[in-house]
């Protein structure tokens, strides 16, 4: 059934994921601040790893099976991969797809930066025990029933 | 065996993939791993089954919400318990993070991605999740300059307590 294969699977993934992640400190938000403030390349290695994994892995599986849509530029041009409650709004004009990316873009590495880090990490941390990590988890989880419940309709509402 | 984080890297970025081709995480596609969605998908579809609301989420999750997340947890526990590092503590204020991790999760789901989903969409060929990188760079860039600038501020007025103190 496939429903369950998505129940394991995922959490299969996620459990293998965050085995690593906890011995590795792997942080993508980390990689980024680590090599701009001293240097450190140690985590951006994670990223770019992260990148070829993902990579080799689509590519050789396109050649045996179907992968919807890849290579994404040459199937849809600019258009972001659905998945943003808005890019699933078939007339949501490219400006709007390009404004979302900027804006939540610049907000997600900012306040990951103040946070210490990127929500996989903060995962990891709270699972160590931290204290404050699990308090980010909580306000995290919270900020997902607010936009979604919230947030969301009034800005569909002004682009409409 | 030590594991290294390239490796760590590419065997996550291989599962995001493998979630995909595999284990059918799709609709939409580069869903394999995401926390930020992931974790949407959890709550809205818990929320939604408790009081019968209608808060979206992604195709894929909707008979049954994807477990990522959960896994995470269970993964770095297992991890931190196994080699004796599982410790309560408090880093920094938890009103300050509770109020970091609201904000990073709504700017994550306007972008569409957490740190994560956005390199795999750029390894998926997404040319907007290129813009959305760029985006994060910048807002690391930021943030950094933001620490470093409160560091030496903190730095400052200690020196003029210390002064103050000596007077």
């Amino acid at each position: 059934m496939v429903q369950l294969e998505v129940l394991l699977g995922t959490l299969g993934a996620g459990f293998i994921i965050g085995y690593l992640a906890q011995r590795t400190r792997m942080c993508f938000i980390g990689g980024v601040r680590d090599y701009y403030l001293i240097r450190d390349a140690y985590l951006a290695k994670g990223a770019i790893g992260f990148l070829i994994g993902a990579l080799i892995v689509i590519a050789v599986s396109s050649l045996f099976t179907s992968v919807p849509g890849w290579p994404w530029i040459v199937s849809k041009g600019l258009l972001p991969i659905p998945g943003a409650p808005l890019s699933s709004v078939a007339s949501t004009p490219l400006w709007v797809h390009m404004l979302l990316a900027v804006i939540g873009g610049l907000g997600l590495g900012l306040f990951s930066v103040l946070a210490g880090g990127c929500p996989l990490r903060q995962h990891v941390m709270a699972s160590d025990g931290n204290i404050s990590a699990t308090a980010y988890l909580i306000g995290f989880y919270l900020g997902a029933i607010a936009l979604t419940a919230f947030i969301l309709p009034i800005i569909v509402q002004l682009l409409s | 065996m030590r594991i290294t984080v390239t490796v760590a890297g590419i065997v996550a970025g291989a599962l995001a993939a493998i979630s995909q081709v595999v284990f059918h995480v799709y609709p939409p596609p580069a869903y394999g791993i995401c926390i930020a969605c992931h974790a949407r998908d959890l709550v809205n579809w818990l929320v939604n089954h408790a009081i019968g609301s209608n808060l979206g989420v992604a195709a894929v999750s909707i008979g049954a919400p994807v477990l990522t997340v959960v896994g995470i947890i269970l993964g770095a526990f297992t991890a931190a318990v196994r080699n004796h590092e599982f410790k309560i503590k408090t880093m920094k204020s938890p009103a300050e993070c509770g109020i970091y991790g609201f904000l990073v999760m709504i700017f994550a789901l306007l972008l569409g991605a957490c740190l994560i989903r956005i390199v795999l969409r750029i390894a998926y060929g997404d040319a907007m999740a290129m813009i959305g990188w760029v985006a994060i760079m910048l807002g690391v860039v930021a943030g950094a300059e933001f620490l470093k600038w409160s560091a030496r501020k903190k730095l400052k007025n200690e020196e003029v307590t210390c002064r103050d103190g000596a007077a």
